[in-house]
């Protein structure tokens, strides 16, 4: 009895060194991803789990989708350094952080600009009319879609409106189109987006000032190779088909290498006003 | 109506029946059940939608509304539209009304609202429109399909049953009604079915123990019956030998009788006859001269005259047989004798068929030549119109021990044989006969005339005594032929054909070899 103890004994430390000593089938490190929720959370992984599968594919490294239900959330978990990778609003790059500012790596070539959308048959025919009325907003915090808009509202055309913040882009359009708001606040890419019925439905009433387009980021903490390897892989995925049609959903139709310096005109803007803490 | 429909009718009837259920009664209440189901299930599904609404509309996320309702628009078929109104009814979803097109008034289509509350606050209201259509459709295709299958297993069953009792009732109840009907036409070796262990097995034992025992019962009865019919047989035949023995009796006296009258009346007549004719005989010589008239008579006188003679010669050959006095005798010389003794018409025509080389016959010459008269006279006497009268003679080899063929040639040497037809005029007639000594040689000399022939009737009483179709006749002339016979060691045979004639043979044993 005592015999067949040892080898069993023997058998067992020799598949747990076996086991150990395998090479896994998965990478080692793994790399938290956050993205700003700007669709509805199945969505947001519909787009955004094939883009880290090919990135995993290219880089060898691992990479978990963090999802978050609301921009609020996603803006904590931000600041706090929470995700290892980023894609986010482009004024958060401007926000301080105790834990180290996010460095942009890639973003899309094409800048963005705020949208004032009405109803198509609605009568007003400039922003100045909008006073006293409902505007739609995806969140307070949204750089094109709200600040700049609000930013403008109040600064240049000196309306006050009564904000609706309906959470993301595509109910800001429903909310205009639907009449539950008299105007909403986008911005052109998300409008494009849009199914045509809904783009018929409405017109645009302004466009806000221009400003690059959501980045991807790493955080500090994350190492400099590994960052590099990241920008690599995505300026390399714009380089064939299949990439640039995964990252044509997020939208990014053509990545190009971004830096902090690209996005230092928006303190120009003088948004700090219009961010709302949640 | 057979075993099988019988059986098989009620069960039929049962599974009509039991189809026009399902189809009339059981397929509705199916259908009404299962859109009940449908429609309280659709109800919960509806409430918790309205549940899962509840965060979306209080965040205003009329995007991840949509969302919803279009995958749940996708996922179930059979909604066919959803409209979400906010509490001012206000259409939030879909996008554009839907017109007419979008809906359905079909017989499955319903309409379901559903509000949406959160505490007491009235969020939106669902109205959800389904068409249970294909689902019911579906449902019924199933029930039918499993009522098509319930119905074919049903029928195979009983097919199968059918088989079943063809083999294990039916078949074993033909194969008895078959040795029934052999049992009651006298077969009992008919085959019977293995009885088994069933009512049916039952059946087929008591039927062997019922054949068995009608078999014992026949054979015993058979057996009565044949020493029954064998009692009757040999009690017949008893009857019989004692009725010929009596009707031999009663014959032997009469003819003894009549041998006394025919010797006594005979020998009383013989000499008045005598002297009748030598009193003609004068007469004779002394109307030598006499006219035709005269003449006429004396000759009728002397031709009865002679006929009573021979009448009295028959009578006294019947009354006793004299004792041959056999000798030596060529057949020819025979042959020829007789027919001199004979008085032939002009109108006949005797041909005479008899080899120089003819044997010699041990016989006594005189008696033969009375019988040969006889034969040729009675010849002549059937041919009142002329004709023609053969004699002929054949050999006639004798009996070898054991030879049955030649022994039935002798004893039939007619080719007719003995038995009288109707269908045929030919009718033979053997005498008696007499016994044939083995290995001994007989010449048959065959007297054959072209006369009328006599009937079958007649033929069997032809060697009757008294028995004549004569008019002047009385009836001994054969009965003397064949006592010759038979005294010399010989036989007499007959054949006639009605209308063609009649043939007279008698055998007699030859003498020695040839000459």
């Amino acid at each position: 009895m005592k015999r067949w103890s040892c080898a069993l004994l023997r058998f067992g430390i020799a598949v747990a060194l076996l086991t150990g000593a395998a090479p896994t089938a998965y990478p080692a490190e793994s790399y938290t991803f956050g993205v700003v929720p700007q669709y509805d959370q199945r969505q947001l992984h519909a787009i955004w789990q094939p883009i880290l599968g090919e990135l995993r594919r290219r880089t060898g490294l691992s990479f978990k989708l963090a999802g978050m239900p609301t921009i609020p959330a996603f803006e904590k978990e931000l600041l706090k350094g929470g995700y290892d990778f980023a894609y986010m609003n482009p004024y958060h790059l401007l926000k301080p952080s105790s834990s180290g500012s996010y460095l942009p790596l890639v973003r899309d070539a094409g800048n963005l600009r705020g949208i004032l959308v009405l109803p198509r048959e609605s009568a007003i025919k400039s922003p100045s009319e909008l006073d006293g009325k409902t505007v739609a907003f995806p969140a307070p915090n949204a750089i094109g879609a709200s600040m700049m808009i609000r930013a403008d509202l109040a600064r240049k055309f000196k309306v006050k409106v009564s904000p609706l913040y309906v959470k993301t882009h595509d109910s800001v359009y429903l909310h205009v189109v639907k009449g539950l708001a008299d105007a909403g606040g986008g911005v052109e890419k998300t409008l494009e987006e849009q199914e045509k019925p809904i783009r018929d439905a409405l017109r645009i009433l302004y466009l806000s000032r221009e400003f690059p387009s959501h980045p991807i980021a790493a955080h500090p903490k994350v190492a400099r190779p590994v960052a590099e390897k990241v920008r690599r892989a995505f300026l390399e995925m714009a380089a064939d088909q299949g990439g640039q049609a995964l990252l044509a959903r997020i939208p990014m139709k053509k990545p190009v290498a971004a830096s902090a310096q690209d996005y230092l005109l928006m303190r120009k803007f003088d948004l700090e006003a219009f961010w709302v803490e949640e | 109506m057979s075993l099988r429909v019988k059986v098989f009718l009620p069960l039929l009837l049962a599974i009509v029946l039991l189809a026009a259920y399902l189809y009339v009664l059981w397929i509705p209440r199916v259908l009404a059940d299962a859109e009940s189901a449908y429609r309280n299930s659709v109800a919960r599904h509806l409430e918790s939608v309205a549940e899962g609404m509840v965060p979306l509309m209080l965040g205003k996320q009329l995007d991840a509304v949509y969302g919803n309702l279009d995958a749940l628009l996708e996922k179930n078929a059979d909604w066919v539209s959803i409209r979400l109104f906010d509490p001012q009814g206000r259409l939030l979803y879909p996008l554009r009304a839907s017109g007419p097109a979008g809906r359905k008034d079909g017989p499955g289509a319903r309409t379901l609202t559903q509000e949406i509350r959160y505490l007491d606050a009235k969020l939106a209201a669902m109205e959800l429109q389904v068409d249970s259509t294909p689902r019911l459709k579906e449902i019924s295709q199933g029930s039918q399909a499993l009522i098509y299958t319930l119905l074919a297993v049903l029928l195979l069953i009983l097919l199968a049953n059918g088989l079943i009792l063809d083999f294990m009732v039916r078949k074993p109840i033909r194969l008895l009604a078959d040795a029934s009907q052999r049992l009651a036409s006298g077969d009992f070796d008919m085959s019977l079915p293995k009885p088994g262990n069933d009512e049916v097995g039952i059946l087929v034992t008591s039927f062997a123990g019922m054949r068995d025992a009608v078999r014992t019962h026949t054979r015993r009865l058979s057996e009565a019956n044949e020493q029954l019919l064998q009692e009757i047989a040999e009690r017949r035949q008893a009857e019989d030998a004692l009725r010929r023995a009596q009707e031999d009796l009663v014959r032997q006296e009469k003819l003894s009788i009549l041998g006394q009258l025919s010797g006594s009346v005979g020998h009383e007549l013989r000499n008045p006859l005598a002297v009748m004719s030598n009193a003609l005989y004068f007469l004779r010589e002394v109307h030598a001269d006499g006219d035709e008239t005269t003449k006429e008579y004396l000759g009728i006188i002397g031709a009865e005259i002679a006929n009573s003679q021979r009448i009295i010669t028959d009578l006294l050959d019947f009354a006793r047989t004299r004792p041959p006095r056999k000798v030596a005798v060529k057949t020819g010389e025979l042959v020829r004798q007789s027919l001199e003794r004979c008085a032939i018409p002009e109108n006949v025509t005797v041909t005479v068929d008899v080899p120089e080389e003819a044997s010699r016959l041990n016989i006594d010459p005189l008696q033969m030549q009375q019988v040969l008269t006889n034969f040729i006279a009675n010849g002549v006497q059937a041919m009142p119109q002329g004709g023609s009268l053969h004699v002929a003679t054949r050999l006639v080899p004798g009996i070898e021990p054991g030879n049955g063929e030649r022994e039935a040639e002798i004893g039939q040497v007619s080719n007719a044989g003995p038995s009288v037809s109707h269908a045929g005029p030919s009718v033979s007639q053997p005498e008696s006969r007499a016994p044939v000594p083995e290995k001994e040689a007989f010449i048959e000399i065959r007297v054959t005339d072209t006369g009328d022939g006599i009937s079958p009737e007649n033929m069997k009483k032809l060697f009757q005594p008294l028995f004549t179709t004569k008019p002047k006749g009385i009836g001994l002339g054969l009965v003397v032929c064949k006592n010759l016979a038979g005294a010399n060691g010989g036989r007499i045979e007959a054949e006639s054909e009605l209308g063609k004639g009649s043939s007279f043979a008698v055998l007699l044993p030859m003498e020695g070899g040839d000459w």
